[in-house]
């Protein structure tokens, strides 16, 4: 590029010099090659709330929706103290010069209604500022008073997915274990949260461990692990209503590491028999069981792609752990990780496009991504103790374990963005620890 | 991964202006006209190439509304927004461009290409 400008330039030296008079014909042609990365500065002024009922809420739901554009590392809020028009209705016209002035490049206005049975009303629209006009239509969302959060996650992910071009993921639960006590004697709970950490349920009592929690495709189901029996065995949850069943349950087996097809009715998980673990696929209505893997090693965590035709997993057969990819219903492995160090627990990414992988190596551990067929890693992040991947439901985030060192350490979850950017820990209330991303709700 | 230096269409089109037509310093403006719109061009994550058309007023402004993309169906991109917000964004005050040589900036057609630029 810059050695044809260099040679537009002689060549223009060369020209004569030219007077307004003399037409040019077509346009002139200019190319753009180098942008700025940098967050997209937006304003969203507190939404109007249209009963007195909201004023409070109108408040939250507008903190919540900069919460969440900010989170992603995308975009920048101006803060509300330096805006010069004043949204006082939400169908005021938009005073686009002002919002200009202050540079903001997308406009979020809203407005907030809840009526005495609780019925929350919140519309929004969203302005390019630059282009004085709407980007998409006006929406509205009715929710109740107790899903404030859902609300206002839904206007994010709307806004999210407009300014962006990618599918969304505010409106989205995480399931994981949270964690208390020292380390020796942790105590260890099924929790489930919104994306943001906001809004904990537990699931089960901390009688028991529990481990390595999954989401159904739907979301309303959770396979996990627990000793409930002194043996690692396979529980189904349904998250509505906190009732579970012990799945595939053989006296003296260990069943682990499980994760449901994309289809939701049948699950692949590890099982070891006589010392050798090996994977299976299991039908959760039938109870009927088929073996997928004969081979002498240890094969565990897998992960369907999201069309269900093949699983990637973890298996020692090189004399390492690496990654494989076998058809669904078993057969010839390929390896496709070949990096140095060891790797595991591969999630194969919503999208189908990239797995997500840990990776120990040189005493650190890392969250990768790499292309299904094992080229172009890229490791992520670098810490102590970094594991443990799970995808965000429209396959631009990582959440992850991250466990600090020493006696006094400590678990918690930490997201990435796929870039590698926008690393930041996700606050919960306890220790947590082998999230689980679940899908954008309906 | 860094796309290699082969010359895009639009860069070959700008090469075959007619001499008469550019001025003596051509090369000053249109860096800097380049420079002020790559200052404001953020593109998003995956971007595609997008090729936009615009006219000017002689004050250096963008007529707002007569950003068009090339081909029309790129409308719809966020390529395609976040090129025109480029534009308007740091044309707001008027581009620096020479009053005297109007007929040559009267009309721009720019080519946004992240894959030349950055690493994909």
């Amino acid at each position: 590029m810059r050695v044809v400008l260099a040679f537009v330039a002689i060549l223009a030296g060369l020209a004569a010099p030219v007077t307004a008079q003399e037409e040019r014909s077509g346009p002139l042609r200019i190319e753009i090659t180098e942008g700025v990365i940098e967050p997209l500065p937006f304003a969203v002024p507190t939404f109007v709330a249209e009963t007195a009922q909201a004023q409070e809420m109108a408040v939250n739901i507008t903190r919540v929706i900069a919460s969440d554009l900010t989170g992603t590392g995308l975009f920048r809020e101006i803060p509300q103290d330096a805006h010069i028009a004043r949204v006082t209705a939400f169908s005021s016209p938009v005073q686009f010069p002002d919002w200009k002035a202050i540079n903001a490049q997308a406009l979020i206005v809203g407005g907030v209604s809840v009526d005495d049975s609780g019925k929350v009303v919140v519309r929004f629209r969203l302005y390019d500022v630059f282009a004085g006009q709407e980007m998409g239509q006006g929406l509205q969302f009715v929710g109740t008073v107790d899903g404030w959060r859902r609300i206002a996650h839904k206007v994010s992910d709307q806004v999210y997915s407009r300014l962006t071009g990618e599918d969304p993921y505010f409106d989205s639960r995480v399931v994981f274990v949270s964690e208390t006590g020292p380390k020796d004697a942790r105590q260890k709970r099924l929790a489930i949260m919104d994306y943001d950490g906001a809004n904990v349920t537990y699931l089960t009592d901390s009688a028991s461990i529990v481990l390595a929690p999954r989401f159904s495709p739907g979301g309303d189901r959770v396979l996990y692990t627990s000793y409930e029996s002194g043996f690692p065995k396979i529980y189904v949850l349904d998250v509505a209503t906190a009732g579970r069943n012990v799945l595939n349950a053989a006296d003296g087996e260990m069943s682990f590491a499980p994760r449901f097809a994309p289809n939701g009715q049948t699950i692949v998980y590890s099982l070891t028999t006589g010392g050798n673990t090996d994977l299976y696929q299991l039908n959760i209505a039938s109870g009927q069981t088929s073996r997928l893997t004969t081979t002498p090693s240890i094969e565990t965590a897998p992960s369907f792609s999201p069309d269900g035709s093949r699983i990637v997993f973890e298996s020692d057969r090189s004399g390492t752990p690496q990654l494989y990819v076998m058809p669904a219903s078993g057969g010839e492995a390929t390896r496709i990780s070949f990096g140095q160090g060891r790797y595991g627990t591969p999630v194969w990414s919503p999208r189908g496009d990239l797995i997500a992988f840990t990776k120990q190596s040189k005493g650190r551990f890392h969250i990768g991504v790499m292309r299904t067929d094992g080229s172009e890693e890229r490791l992520l992040t670098a810490s102590f103790l970094d594991e443990g991947p799970t995808w965000a439901p429209n396959g631009r985030v990582i959440m992850f374990t991250r466990e600090t060192q020493g006696a006094q350490g400590a678990s918690s979850l930490w997201s990435v963005d796929i870039t590698g950017r926008n690393l930041k820990q996700v606050r919960t209330e306890t220790g947590a620890s082998d999230p689980s991303w679940g899908p954008l709700q309906n | 991964m860094r796309r290699s230096a082969v010359l895009s269409a639009p860069v070959l089109a700008a090469l075959m202006v007619p001499v008469a037509a550019l001025g003596v310093g051509t090369s000053d403006w249109i860096d800097g006209f380049r420079t002020d719109v790559e200052r404001c061009w953020n593109p998003p994550e995956g971007s595609a190439v997008v090729i936009v058309t615009f006219g000017m007023n002689r004050d250096g402004t963008v007529i707002g509304d007569s950003l068009r993309s090339i081909p029309r169906e790129m409308a719809e991109t966020d390529s395609f927004t976040a090129a025109r917000r480029a534009i308007l964004r740091c044309g707001r005050d008027g581009y620096d461009l020479p009053p005297d040589q109007y007929e040559a900036w009267r009309e721009i057609e720019m080519t946004f290409d992240p894959l030349v630029g950055g690493e994909q």
